[in-house]
């Protein structure tokens, strides 16, 4: 695999969960990489682990010793903001905070070459709100890659109003190089993908918070039925902490931040009782014995008939979501389909799930 | 395909077992089949896909990660006896396997 034409160098910044990801999914395409992390400390321990697998990799025949020199060659990591100097791309994965991902920006600014694009890994604040300096705005843009990068074939580019179609290009081929498809957004419709799913995680916290089901009802469905993983199982792998973040952008962003009370009101519970998920061992379900537990269950099993209407009251909102998003011109009903399915695992997208039920669009 | 000998069990779990002594750092001692992944060695999906191209170099198969993907997402593997037995099947089916129910 080459490198692309125009990037050949690109910054990475944050060492947790996604920057990592990151990283290491850039690894195969031969761009020099920095890869910036909060602190010496952390960037240590992000060099003993990188080291580690390289070394795994060829002793396990992975890669042979020209490769691993190679790698070796190309890869920065540390603490510094100057090292991010000479990157074509820089693409920031730290904490889903505004001001903290603002101070970031600013810190770097001075050490970044005037041509370098600034990408974003933000899932939920719209681009335009993280750029700190006029000298930026036409190079500023939302790259929002899913968890796990390898299993997931898409990435969303959101583009602010002072996007330049330069850096449109750019970015375009880059994701064309490192192998994903791309849904291009602007900031009216941000990261569609996840309020796609917004609506139905919001009618489950409905349904927990007027006690029609409970989690593990939900998530059986919706496994079941619309997409693995459920709801609330979903929240507990991502940290009710980093969705509640996540949720309150999306209000913010919504003509309707109302309709998503229940769920923040549930996740803000959930988070003043540190049951923050798998990170915690214990969020909607208790993960401290080798079998999940619900935290929270319901004496009578409801009937089926109850089940059924949740059932379709979940996938009414999955699919009406989505025809809303085609409609408005955000993308084509085939693209989100493939998107949709890509992002979840799911055989079937909305729009199948609508066919299924005889809606017709 | 790989062929599969009596063998190939054994050597898988060798390898998986290998592979998070040494990733997390966890004695030989503490690790069996029972062990979940996530909760008891705060493992990741990294660390699978790792494993993933060490056995797709070693039995030379020809799986791709997003075909795999697809399945483990709706079979994920909690327990390292789990995840051995996962490996066995994309070793038999490869890129088959998202056809297995």
């Amino acid at each position: 695999m080459s490198a692309n034409r125009n990037v050949t160098k690109v910054g990475i910044i944050g060492s947790g969960k996604l920057g990592a990801d990151i990283f290491y999914y850039l690894l195969p395409f031969n761009f020099q990489l920095v890869w910036k992390c909060i602190d010496d400390e952390e960037a240590e321990k992000c060099k003993v682990a990188f080291q580690k697998k390289l070394n795994r990799q060829m002793k396990c025949g992975v890669i042979d010793e020209t490769t691993y020199n190679a790698i070796q060659q190309l890869v920065y990591i540390n603490a510094s903001n100057d090292s991010l100097a000479g990157c074509n791309l820089i693409i920031e994965a730290i904490w889903e905070d505004e001001l903290l991902k603002k101070e970031l920006f600013a810190a770097i600014l001075p050490f970044v070459e005037d041509e370098c694009i600034i990408a974003s890994n933000t899932s939920s604040i719209n681009p335009s709100k993280l750029i700190v300096s006029d000298k930026i705005k036409s190079k500023f843009v939302g790259l929002h890659f899913f968890y796990p990068t390898a299993l997931k074939n898409i990435v969303e580019i959101i583009r602010t109003d002072d996007t330049s179609k330069e850096t449109m290009d750019t970015v375009l081929d880059f994701c064309k190089t490192i192998q994903k498809e791309v849904l291009v957004l602007d900031e009216a419709n941000s990261f569609i993908l996840n309020k796609l799913f917004l609506e139905v995680q919001n009618e489950a916290c409905d349904m927990v918070s007027e006690e029609i089901l409970s989690y593990r009802h939900i998530d059986e469905l919706v496994d079941k039925n619309l997409f693995p993983g459920g709801v609330f199982s979903f929240f507990d792998h991502v940290g009710n902490d980093i969705m509640l973040a996540s949720v309150r952008n999306y209000a913010m962003q919504s003509s309707e931040p109302d309709k998503y009370e229940s769920m923040i009101a549930l996740l803000e519970d959930m988070c003043a009782k540190n049951l923050l998920g798998i990170k915690t061992k214990t969020g909607f379900y208790d993960y401290n014995d080798h079998d999940a537990k619900e935290n929270f269950r319901f004496e009578t099993e409801p009937a089926n008939l109850i089940l059924e209407g949740m059932l379709t009251c979940l996938k009414l909102a999955y699919i009406f979501k989505a025809m809303e998003i085609v409609d408005e011109g955000v993308c084509s009903k085939e693209m989100l389909e493939y998107a949709a399915k890509e992002y979840t695992g799911a055989d079937k997208g909305p729009f199948e799930i609508a066919a299924e039920m005889n809606i017709l669009y | 395909m790989a062929k599969i000998t009596d063998n190939t069990r054994n050597e898988v779990k060798e390898t998986v077992y290998s592979f998070f002594i040494e990733e997390c750092e966890v004695d030989a001692s503490a690790l069996n089949d029972q062990t979940n992944i996530i909760r008891d060695m705060d493992g990741d999906s990294l660390m699978f896909l790792e494993l993933i191209e060490i056995f797709k170099k070693k039995y030379q198969l020809n799986i791709e990660l997003k075909t795999i993907g697809k399945y483990v997402v709706k079979h994920p593997a909690e327990t390292v006896g789990e995840l051995i037995d996962m490996t066995m099947l994309i070793i038999e089916h490869e890129n088959r396997i998202v056809n297995l129910e």
